[in-house]
């Protein structure tokens, strides 16, 4: 199997447990650097929809490639698509927001998956990616748990996934700093 | 999935849009079928309400 996907299948069941719920407020405040009115949310490797409940909008769809997950996102009412994030199922400019939450550390193609949310983001929409920071003293523990517990997790630097979405085409704005961070990526309206 | 979802989905190779066959629905969504490419024909499966639009060499049955 691909990645990290064989491994989420096995634990969905005990994730809602055993991860904290994402931060609301950090996330919010990604989602109001969009130019346009969010009404269509996907979160992208959005898992069991864990921090997609969080969040406020018309229209909430998850993609995640691991069934198991997805199994959960739906008993919480979510839209669900199984999908890679490097080769998104989606047409070009259909969702005000891609959020990709705790997960961009999971994806074999991280550059893929940023290119993609640009393409299915209207123009004005925004991309928003919380992450951990490895180069903190929690960040430097987690990295190694993550690989103690057989995830192949690479964490990029709040640095490396600006540089990531300027790449892209976004224009990155720092959100929130510090062990969780999260960054906003808005695709331009010209 | 709800019908209203096939205005957003597409083929993930070619980005192309997709028919939607129903095999079984309920009142609200689509439980079982299939969504077939227009432009390229590669059909991809809805099982138990949700449809698998993985890339066919990401698919659990596809061979390695």
């Amino acid at each position: 199997m691909h990645g990290d996907v064989a491994v989420f299948d096995r634990f969905a069941w005990a994730y809602d447990r055993l991860m904290p719920s994402a931060d609301a407020g950090a996330l919010a405040a990604g989602l109001a650097e969009a130019d346009r009115d969010v009404d269509r949310v996907v979160d992208v490797a959005g898992g069991s929809g864990r921090a997609l409940r969080a969040v406020s909008a018309g229209e909430r769809l998850v993609v995640d490639a691991a069934r198991g997950m997805l199994r959960q996102a739906t008993r919480h009412g979510l839209a669900t698509v199984q999908g890679d994030a490097a080769a998104l199922p989606l047409a070009d400019d259909s969702a005000d927001a891609v959020t990709i939450v705790d997960a961009l550390h999971h994806l074999p193609d991280r550059d893929g998956a940023i290119r993609e949310a640009e393409r299915v983001l209207a123009p004005g929409g925004v991309l928003v990616v919380a992450e951990f920071d490895p180069s903190t003293i929690r960040g430097r523990g987690l990295v190694a748990t993550e690989h103690l517990v057989g995830f192949a997790s690479r964490f990029d630097t709040p640095e490396q996934l600006h540089r990531r979405m300027a790449a892209a085409g976004l224009e990155p704005v720092l959100v929130e700093d510090g062990f969780g961070y999260v960054v906003a990526g808005v695709r331009s309206t010209a | 999935m709800k019908e209203d979802l096939m205005d957003i989905i597409c083929c993930p190779l070619d980005k192309h849009d997709l028919d939607l066959e129903v095999d079984e629905r309920d009142d609200e969504e689509v439980l079982a079928g299939s969504l077939v490419c227009t432009e390229c024909g590669e059909s991809y499966p809805i099982e138990d309400g949700i449809p698998n639009l993985l890339p066919p060499d990401m698919r659990e049955d596809a061979p390695a």
